[in-house]
């Protein structure tokens, strides 16, 4: 009856259209205003990833001192920071780290999480309880401090919070990914392979893989923006990226102490925080809505 | 004075991203007062439908009524405010559905949603109207009201909430009461108690009922007439007896024969081999032709108009005189 | 009822057991001597056997953790390295902050995310339910602590409306709590809308409408009373978010709660302190979810009278 539940692509349809579907699909995505637009923004974020350090204006890095905290102008449009640099060109150098760490986070957190869900609900039983009795005791621990516990453990720094942001970000992959696979269990194919002696290695990842992956990439989308959240919420409480870096999180962290005297230090990395996070939840939804159609509502 | 109730004309369909979508076509029918009219068809058959817009419910939904007219004693209440119409709805025209189990909201007590109605239209005090409540769940048989007012829909049985559901609806005397499906999804011995208690409160009250469902045993058990729907429109029309002893249309027919037992929850019909016609895709013609015995050439070409002989209406061209001079007729 | 809620309690305690085994086992992962890292970084030999001692880190591990497990029970945290007050005192002078900048947090949360999620179910599809899901995709995008420094700069610098920290006067409190809930207001309005536009699809709904109630007997009367009952538990699960924010928000306003504690503590590498602040943050969201439990099955009348 309504435009979304036909806009749905249901994995029937995708099988039939095989040819194509990449096709159809990204025809209803455009369809999609904020979850395309946002999907140009991260297009956008990636490139400068790339070519950012090649296309700045500034280096990054260079202290200049006859341009300290200077008000955003033409020649630097975001303004400089207290060592005269171009936040504009700090903020795209640090698109790397921040983007970057999130991405392996989430990417962590979604192979392990995966792996887990999809023994856990493929195999059942005991091994089956004995990974979501793990998960209930992970989740008994707030998100953040769990992650600020293992930092605490490890001791600060980037890799240490790629490894904390994985490890919460476990335990809900491993059970989407297990309800996602009990249902592909459900379905006939499955059994008929069962009963021609495949073996379960086999069938998990030729079968039941690929039909829990729609469910896994809109989950991952949606976990790379807390991931970068939490990434800049490590980083800002000194327990993350060094805070001479140009890592977003961070250089609101050295920012506080100049609030009051040059806002735009502070506003410009927290804007493209938001903006970033922003993106990947919208482009999230969006693609839950045309991939997952019960998870809508 | 007119007619309890006059549906003339009446166009209802759903928007869809694909354009609006008809599903009841120009129906026109008639109910009086203290009388039971059943409306008989498959799923599909935009029965519901038509029994959702006398009511206009489409609220949260993409349906809307296009064209023609309802008459309620008279006024057309198509031409009616939201406010006016919320007015009759619940006091004037009240409706049964099919689902007692769902129908009830499972958060509330029974009595609040007994009271809910009774304070709003018949703007009675809570203690007023909780008493009054009582002697309505006591009227439609239900033993120990004063207890059921205090408990959850989920402790009562099906049969019960069903009781409920009437008391409910007819607690404000309403000239008109729509029951759609009231005893499809209960128990063999529970739907024959319902109609029994559904015939008393008509005989008590003398309020018209329009009866909606795909089964005929049902109708046979209590309507005054029958109106026959198939895809959309109606097809044939008559007395309940006049229809069981001398169905005309290929349908009906189909729909005696395969008539399951009074209790069969069973929504197809067997003897007639497919399925109703979807409405994106109506086959040119005569709805019903490519599932009929009977059809003949004209049927897959041309849309018959509903023909009377006496009370007795038929949408089907074998009962047209032109065709019948020109000798095509072939009674199957 | 009380069957299922002491059939809770009693679920609990294995988890209450292994969670709090873990934070035991906080010490002993850190790499390094535990009896060194629990007389700090700056204790001579003696104090580190010393402690080690009266800790009992001689004993084998299982033996630890019985002793580690009364203490816990009987209050004794051990003691601060850095300060050498009782953890349990350090912990006792925080706790009231967080706890009302929380509590403030999520009733302002609870409020203001319930209307957003019902404006945006009611107007379905219309600009006002467009402009309140954006509300609330921008307020789970929002680093809480950027809120926090913009705040500052508005209503602090600018304005000088509100103090830029401390824990002095109810005025401290406004914008620590504004910053801390805007992300779970977020999430309890898209959840109010979904919970609400599911509701109204229901079978009662329409016979409420066929009884001849208004939209906003259908909607207050019997939509959102269902659709309450899910949001409830969406807020509890929520808390977990909640604390893990009070770490960042209280240190954007230098808020003297258990969140700057926590993070002078490991600044400082003082960690019976840290042992202690981790336990108790997990010990809160294990209570918090039990009650919301407990309230999910009390509101549900299918539970209520199994």
């Amino acid at each position: 009856m309504s435009n979304l539940q036909t806009e749905t692509i249901t994995m029937e349809q995708m099988k039939t259209n095989k040819d194509n579907r990449f096709l159809q699909f990204w025809r209803l995505f455009r369809r999609k205003k904020p979850a395309a637009i946002s999907f140009y923004f991260i297009l956008f974020l990636f490139i400068m990833m790339i070519i950012g350090p090649f296309v700045t204006p500034y280096d990054a890095a260079e202290p200049n001192y006859t341009s300290v905290l200077e008000t955003p102008s033409a020649s630097h449009l975001f303004g400089t920071d207290e060592y005269g640099r171009d936040i504009l060109s700090r903020i795209i150098a640090g698109a790397r780290i921040s983007l970057s760490v999130s991405f392996c986070a989430v990417t962590l957190g979604a192979i392990v999480g995966s792996i887990l869900g999809l023994i856990s609900g493929f195999i059942g039983k005991r091994v089956d309880k004995l990974i979501m009795r793990t998960c209930d005791v992970l989740f008994a621990f707030p998100e953040l401090i769990l992650a600020i516990g293992i930092v605490a453990i490890l001791g600060p720094g980037l890799k240490n919070v790629i490894i904390a942001v994985a490890f919460f970000s476990v335990p809900s992959f491993a059970r989407i990914v297990r309800g996602a696979t009990l249902e592909v269990k459900e379905m006939l194919f499955v059994e008929a392979e069962e009963s021609l002696g495949a073996s379960r290695l086999r069938i998990m990842l030729k079968h039941v893989f690929p039909e829990t992956l729609p469910t896994i990439i809109v989950y991952y989308t949606m976990n790379v923006g807390t991931a970068i959240l939490a990434a800049a919420s490590l980083s800002f409480l000194g327990l993350g990226a060094e805070p001479s870096s140009p890592d977003w999180g961070a250089m609101l962290s050295v920012s506080r102490d100049y609030i009051g005297t040059a806002f735009h230090i502070v506003f410009f990395p927290g804007l493209i925080i938001f903006l970033t996070v922003l993106a990947f939840n919208l482009l999230g939804d969006g693609l839950r809505e045309m991939l997952d159609p019960k998870m809508k509502d | 004075m007119p007619d309890l109730l006059e549906v003339k004309n009446l166009k209802t369909g759903f928007h869809t991203e694909n354009g609006f979508l008809p599903v009841v076509h120009g129906i026109s029918f008639h109910v009086n007062q203290g009388e039971i009219v059943g409306l008989v068809g498959e799923s599909g058959s935009g029965k519901s439908v038509t029994s959702l817009s006398i009511l206009r419910l489409f609220h949260d939904t993409h349906g809307e009524i296009v064209d023609g007219g309802i008459l309620y004693k008279g006024e057309n209440i198509l031409t009616f405010s939201e406010k006016k119409m919320t007015k009759y709805r619940g006091k004037e025209l009240s409706m049964i559905f099919q689902e007692p189990m769902t129908a009830l909201n499972p958060v509330l007590k029974i009595g609040k949603q007994m009271r809910e109605t009774i304070i709003l239209h018949l703007g009675m005090s809570k203690k007023e109207a909780h008493q009054y409540a009582i002697e309505k769940l006591k009227s439609v048989g239900i033993p120990r009201a004063e207890q059921v007012m205090e408990d959850y829909p989920h402790q009562l049985s099906g049969g019960m909430r069903q009781r409920v559901i009437i008391a409910m609806q007819i607690s404000c005397n309403p000239s008109l009461l729509i029951a759609d499906e009231p005893t499809t999804a209960l128990d063999v011995t529970i739907q024959a108690q319902i109609l029994k208690l559904m015939e008393e409160i008509q005989e008590k009250t003398n309020m018209g009922i329009l009866l909606i469902t795909h089964d005929l045993g049902v109708v046979a058990e209590i309507c005054d007439r029958v109106i026959v729907m198939y895809a959309g429109r109606i097809v044939e029309e008559a007395t309940a007896v006049e229809l069981f002893e001398n169905p005309k249309h290929p349908y009906t027919k189909g729909l005696i024969e395969s008539a399951p037992k009074i209790g069969s929850k069973k929504d197809r019909l067997n003897s007639i081999t497919g399925t109703v016609p979807n409405p994106n895709n109506m086959p040119k013609g005569c709805k019903f032709a490519p599932r009929c015995p009977s059809a003949m050439p004209i049927c897959h070409e041309k849309e018959p108009e509903l023909m009377a002989d006496g009370d007795h209406t038929m949408r089907c061209w074998l009962f047209d005189e032109e065709v019948e001079k020109k000798g095509e007729m072939q009674y199957g | 009822m009380w069957q299922y809620i002491v059939k809770r309690l009693v679920s609990l305690i294995p988890l209450l057991l292994v969670v709090s085994f873990i934070v035991f086992m906080f010490i002993h992962i850190i790499p390094g001597d535990p009896a060194r890292l629990l007389a700090g970084k700056d204790a001579t030999a003696e104090e580190v056997e010393m402690a080690r001692a009266s800790l009992g880190l001689d004993k084998p591990l299982y033996e630890q953790y019985f002793v580690y497990l009364k203490d816990t029970l009987t209050g004794d945290m051990g003691y601060s390295v850095k300060s050498g007050a009782a953890v349990s005192e350090l912990i006792g002078d925080r706790i009231l902050p967080t706890l009302g900048l929380t509590f403030l947090s999520i009733i302002w949360a609870l409020v203001v995310g319930i209307l957003i999620g019902v404006i945006s179910a009611v107007f379905r599809n219309k600009w006002l339910d467009h402009l309140g899901m954006f509300i609330a995709v921008s307020g789970i995008s929002l680093p809480n602590f950027w809120v926090g420094l913009v705040l500052i700069q508005l209503f602090s610098v600018q304005l000088g409306i509100f103090p830029t920290g401390g824990a002095e006067g109810w005025k401290s409190y406004i914008m620590p709590s504004f910053a801390l809930g805007a992300g779970i207001m977020a999430m309890i309005a898209r959840f109010t809308r979904s919970s609400l536009v599911e509701s109204m699809k229901q079978d009662y709904i329409r016979m409420g409408r066929a009884k001849g109630l208004g939209s906003r007997q259908i909607i207050f009367g019997h939509g959102l009373k269902n659709s309450l009952i899910p949001v409830v538990t969406v807020a509890g699960l929520q808390f977990g978010f909640l604390l893990g924010g009070s770490v960042v928000v209280e240190t954007v306003f230098s808020f003297p709660g258990l969140g700057t504690l926590l993070i002078d503590s490991i600044q400082f590498r003082d960690y019976p302190v840290v042992q202690a602040e981790i336990l108790l943050f997990a010990f809160q969201f294990i209570v918090v979810n039990m009650i919301i439990d407990i309230a999910y099955s009390y509101l549900n009348p299918k539970i209520r009278y199994e």
